[in-house]
């Protein structure tokens, strides 16, 4: 947009510049002209004056010669004779043409601009003639043309510069807007725009502005709603649970309470996805630094049970988009489950990798059963409580990620979760 | 029987939880709103309350600092928040204890029972001690030979279980229903892992045990060491 503006004002500025700079010069050229041969008519005019007063005072031609022969300077006296008394040489087309016509005459050749008048006496004509030398007629024409130029030149610069200085006036503001409407677009929903510029540009910043302030409004209020929700839910459910404690038939209050306890597990899976959409800006958690904390939190355990436990860092911190206590949940699942399937003794080994971001856990215990689907939910192997590697899946996928589990040829288990890398 | 005030601005559940407990012979009242509440708790002395936090009149958290600043009374929080913050946040204002929704009498009675063992008949919440441990449940603070023990809020919860029950042997299952609050279940092996670090801070292993045993196939005890 600067670029167009900077080339809209170059050809507006050169337009103008050319269509007054291109006559201005042709008159300067002419002004010169016509100086040169005012002069020259002058000079001519009074060498006219001063022979026809010293004929009249009586002098011969010969006098005449050698008196004005020191005054002369471009102009010539040629005497009927022929002789010719001046430091210019005269045309002689010239001088013929005058003295036969009896009047002067002018014309434009390759030495200038000539001029011959005739003066006529009883004893023949005289002719006075003079020059002005071509480069007479163009004296200071170069230098006014390039003054002028230079002129044009200086004001289109300036024009560009002020157009320029009025661009940025216009870009900047937008630049800046778009900036924010990034930093929006990623989650920061305090960013705000400084409201500045021409008038255009100051209603879109403040229209920006509102939206900004709209957007974090509504998650805030979404948020609270999510808040509410739990309340909501689980304030009928706790009716309902307690209503069901008074059912007098055992084995009827069982089936119904066992009903109402898999509504309270839908209900904080429920409360817990609405949980993770209204986060506003996506996290970014460094993996290494979370397993690194889940790992020091299990060794204990290890410990206790005589586990060799081994952890391999990648050196370097490994950022991750995904919510940082939910990353400790899986981690803790996928430990976890190494635990509870494998017997005390087994070792079991955490590796964190930077690229792809992911972690591994291998153990060298049983293996996943044959036909194992770590996608399907509540399938986690033997005896566990349900979700299992669900939870872990979920994690990995909602940044983006995805989990994989495998059981390597010399034995055990690996289990490997993959996530999106931040930044 | 013990004195309980509910408060609770759902009608069902202020109505079952006062027959509920009335079934077990608690003297029982309710209240609809957090200013009935504190009129209540004023006039009718009750030994404990039970308090929704989703009252529509007064935040919850601010209820609590009221009732606080003029009683020293136990109180049960009925929460809909399970996550660990909100459940932190409640303790630190004050409450004694918390049941997540949904709940059922009998769990919520076995709140009951343990804050009125844990404040004793004289009013006041004793510390617990066994052997050189000692719990103070108000505070929320545990020592060990005059020691502080830096301990994580479930850490400490695990503790004052055990040591409220101290020489029984408490199964895991138990455990994660009253320390984690899972009503559908939760990992063992989260109790374990808890079980090592207080092991761990309480200055002894598995293999020598001095004050946590752990019963194989049934579940840990506390015992003051000999």
């Amino acid at each position: 947009m600067r670029r167009r503006l900077n080339l809209l004002v170059l050809a507006v500025t050169g337009l103008v510049v050319v269509s007054f700079l291109v006559p201005l010069g042709a008159l300067v050229r002419r002004q010169a002209d016509q100086q040169a041969r005012i002069r020259v008519e002058r000079d001519v005019q009074t060498m006219v004056t001063l022979i026809t007063r010293e004929l009249a005072a009586g002098r011969s031609m010969d006098e005449l010669g050698e008196a004005v022969s020191p005054l002369t300077q471009d102009v010539s006296l040629v005497l009927p004779d022929g002789r010719i008394y001046g430091t210019v040489e005269p045309d002689p087309e010239l001088v013929e043409a005058a003295s036969a016509a009896g009047r002067a005459q002018s014309t434009y050749t390759d030495r200038g601009w000539e001029l011959a008048v005739p003066v006529l006496t009883a004893s023949g004509d005289l002719v006075v003639y003079g020059l002005a030398p071509r480069e007479s007629l163009t004296a200071g024409v170069a230098r006014a043309w390039l003054l002028l130029g230079a002129l044009g030149v200086g004001l289109t610069l300036v024009a560009l510069a002020v157009a320029d200085r009025l661009g940025r006036t216009l870009v900047g503001p937008s630049r800046r807007i778009a900036a924010a409407a990034h930093r929006l677009g990623e989650g920061d929903l305090d960013t705000r725009v400084a409201v500045e510029g021409p008038p255009e540009m100051t209603e879109i910043a403040r229209a920006f502005n509102r939206l900004a302030a709209r957007l974090r409004d509504l998650l805030a209020a979404e948020r609270e709603a999510v808040a509410d929700l739990s309340h909501r839910l689980r304030t009928p459910l706790t009716a309902v649970r307690l209503e069901v404690d008074r059912i007098p038939d055992p084995e009827a209050r069982e089936a119904v309470v066992a009903q109402v306890e898999r509504l309270g597990r839908a209900v904080d899976e429920l409360i817990r996805e609405a949980r993770r959409r209204p986060e506003g800006r996506p996290t970014s958690t460094d993996l290494a630094q979370v397993v690194a904390e889940r790992v020091a939190f299990w060794r204990v355990l290890a410990e206790e049970q005589d586990r060799p436990l081994t952890y391999h860092d990648p050196g370097v911190s490994v950022p991750v988009v995904v919510d940082r206590s939910e990353l400790a949940a899986a981690l803790d699942v996928l430990i976890d489950n190494v635990f509870t399937h494998t017997p005390p003794g087994t070792g079991l080994g955490i590796e964190v990798v930077a690229d792809p971001p992911s972690v591994v856990v291998t153990d060298q215990g049983p293996g996943f059963p044959e036909g194992f689907d770590p996608v399907r939910r509540g399938e986690s192997g033997g005896g566990s409580t349900g979700l299992g590697l669900d939870i872990a899946r979920r994690v990995a996928e909602a940044g983006g990620g995805r989990l994989t589990v495998e059981s390597p040829p010399g034995g055990g288990a690996r289990v490997r979760m993959e996530l999106r890398g931040a930044g | 029987m013990a004195k309980v005030i509910i408060i609770e601005d759902d009608v069902e559940i202020r109505r079952l939880v006062a027959e509920g407990l009335a079934d077990k012979g608690y003297d029982v009242d309710s209240a609809a709103s957090a200013m009935e509440g504190l009129e209540m708790l004023v006039s009718v002395r009750p030994e404990v309350v039970v308090l929704d936090l989703g009252l529509p009149d007064l935040d919850g958290g601010e209820l609590l600092r009221m009732v606080r600043s003029i009683s020293d009374v136990p109180v049960i929080v009925a929460t809909a928040r399970d996550d660990e913050d909100s459940v932190v946040a409640m303790l630190d204002v004050g409450a004694d204890d918390y049941v997540v929704k949904p709940f059922s009498v009998a769990q919520l009675e076995a709140r009951i029972r343990a804050v009125l063992r844990r404040v004793g008949r004289e009013g006041h919440r004793a510390p617990i001690e066994v052997g050189g441990l000692r719990i103070d449940t108000a505070a929320r603070e545990a020592t060990l030979d005059g020691e502080p023990l830096d301990l994580t809020p479930k850490e400490f919860d695990l503790l004052r279980l055990l040591a409220e029950r101290a020489g029984e042997v408490v199964s895991k299952r138990e455990i994660l229903a009253e320390v984690w609050r899972e009503p559908y279940g939760g990992s063992e092996r989260t109790v374990d892992v808890h079980l090592s670090w207080l092991r761990k801070k309480l200055g002894e292993t598995a293999q020598r045990p001095r004050y946590l045993h752990t019963v194989h196939g049934v579940g840990v005890k506390l015992v003051a060491p000999r």
